[in-house]
């Protein structure tokens, strides 16, 4: 670490990149966007009646809002999207789905696939072709017909302000380091772009219904919600090879915080050192491919309080070549820029605190 | 604080019935003031937290169990502020925050006279 050349506050960063600045997207915004039959289906009849009006994406009981104490804002526009960058001083934000990382665990691949590409054109048409410079979006994939899920990638991967793929990883079942998935990881490799996994506290429902049941509050389930759904995904991509079968494509993992990943990174070059023969495809540990080809954005920055030790995990995976800013807003558990800045700023030299706020992001994103 | 003591009029005393809330700008501090069942609370509109606008948060109660009882209650209705952007909790009498008493609103003094409620900043 550079002892000297600190940056001194948040006002020295060139750019601040928001590497998973979510949408509240509305089920009924979707349906102009919808293919047939499935807009004509929402068109007609009482719409009073479940499903009628607007599909119906999956609900569990659990308190999000705390009967009030919470209060989600609203970014389901273009202004109120423009309205967050200024408050918390962004340069650019990766537009993230909310209700469409939910995707995964629909039971129909058919009608999975319609709203991922109903709300791919409403992010188009609505926040990236008259919005500002700034806004940038990842396309947005259901994993459940992977065929398809490629045609999508191909449909839309010239635009010029979708910088990525993105899929909910809560739910992607079997996991991405199934053969299945090939053809979502040629479609990346085509078109020269990164692959994007966020998880899904609401996904749990089916994805991992005894965690699910056996968690009786929102807090419960979101300490393992997150962390959990990225292990999972992790484990099985290196375990299968991925990044050796398709060593261009940069994976991001979103809103699972730092201290996962030495934890899960260290655990299972553990396992490859001792059964090596149950991973014949990696040619080197599993950390190897984790620091060269593995990038995570930051929040929740949920580490302990003390600087020097969230200092300690970064170092443990060259964080600051793979670490991107990212705040989350509006989720209740968003972290704003000064929070970052004050963890790392005494411990790294100014170069590495730039990559973290941007650098690194510009660089897999292609964000100039 | 070393700040010379000063008193700013926030509204006559009939204009905030309890219950009410209000939110005044002061020497450029943006002050929430609360009457809670006849008291006066006055809080910066800033979350020790994260600087979100906790002035603007739910008042309400909060939930209390023993442990290895049973039910669960809801205590204190009207005394707790929550804050909007993460949901931090606390006491709008101390200030303090319900889960780690090293967190503490900033709170101010209020006064009462003719008829007129006060905030006073400075000075203590």
């Amino acid at each position: 670490m550079a002892t000297q050349d600190r940056l001194r506050s948040i006002a020295d960063l060139d750019v601040v990149i928001d590497a998973d600045a979510h949408i509240s997207e509305k089920a009924e915004q979707l349906v102009p966007y919808l293919d047939e039959p499935y807009k004509s289906m929402f068109s007609g009849g009482d719409k009073e009646s479940a499903n009628v009006a607007k599909p119906g994406y999956p609900k569990d009981e659990l308190f999000r809002a705390l009967g009030g104490k919470l209060q989600w804002e609203d970014v389901s526009t273009a202004e109120a999207e423009m309205e967050a960058m200024e408050r918390f001083g962004l340069d650019h934000v990766l537009i993230t789905p909310t209700l469409n990382l939910y995707l995964p665990i629909f039971s129909d691949e058919r009608y999975a696939h319609a709203l991922s590409k109903a709300y791919n054109d409403f992010v188009v048409a609505e926040f990236l072709d008259d919005g500002p410079d700034g806004f940038k979006a990842a396309i947005t994939i259901s994993p459940l017909a992977p065929d398809k899920a490629a045609e999508e990638i191909d449909r839309l991967a010239d635009h010029p302000d979708m910088v990525g793929v993105i899929v909910g990883s809560t739910g992607v079942f079997p996991p991405l380091g199934d053969r299945r998935y090939d053809p979502i990881y040629e479609a990346l490799e085509d078109n020269d772009m990164p692959f994007v996994l966020h998880g899904a506290t609401g996904s749990f429902t089916s994805a991992h219904p005894f965690i699910k049941r056996g968690m009786k509050s929102y807090g419960e389930l979101h300490v393992l919600s997150h962390p959990v759904t990225q292990m999972f995904q992790m484990t099985s991509m290196l375990g299968q090879g991925i990044p050796e079968r398709y060593p261009d494509i940069d994976i991001v993992f979103q809103e699972a915080g730092i201290g996962w990943i030495p934890f899960t990174m260290y655990r299972m070059d553990n396992e490859y050192e001792k059964r090596r023969s149950e991973f014949p495809t990696l040619r080197k540990k599993p950390s190897e491919y984790v620091k060269e080809n593995f990038y995570f954005t930051t929040q929740p920055m949920i580490e302990p309080k003390q600087s020097k030790y969230v200092a300690w995990f970064i170092e443990m995976f060259d964080g600051t070549d793979s670490l991107m800013f990212s705040t989350d807003f509006p989720h209740y558990d968003f972290d704003t820029p000064e929070e970052l800045f004050n963890m790392i700023r005494n411990h790294f030299g100014a170069e590495e605190v730039q990559k973290v706020f941007g650098g690194n992001a510009a660089e897999v994103f292609g964000i100039e | 604080m070393s700040a010379e003591r000063t008193r700013h009029r926030i509204c006559s005393v009939d204009e905030l019935e309890p219950g009410e809330r209000i939110l005044k700008t002061v020497s450029d501090r943006e002050i929430g003031v609360f009457n809670v069942d006849g008291k006066f609370h006055a809080v910066a509109n800033y979350c020790v937290h994260a600087g979100g606008p906790i002035c603007e948060g739910r008042l309400s109660g909060m939930v209390t169990a023993e442990a290895g009882e049973w039910e669960w209650d809801w205590a204190r209705e009207g005394e707790i502020l929550a804050c909007p952007w993460h949901g931090w909790e606390f006491d709008i009498d101390s200030g303090e925050f319900l889960a780690d008493d090293q967190y503490r609103l900033i709170t101010y003094e209020t006064e009462i006279e003719d008829g007129t409620l006060y905030v006073v900043l400075g000075g203590a």
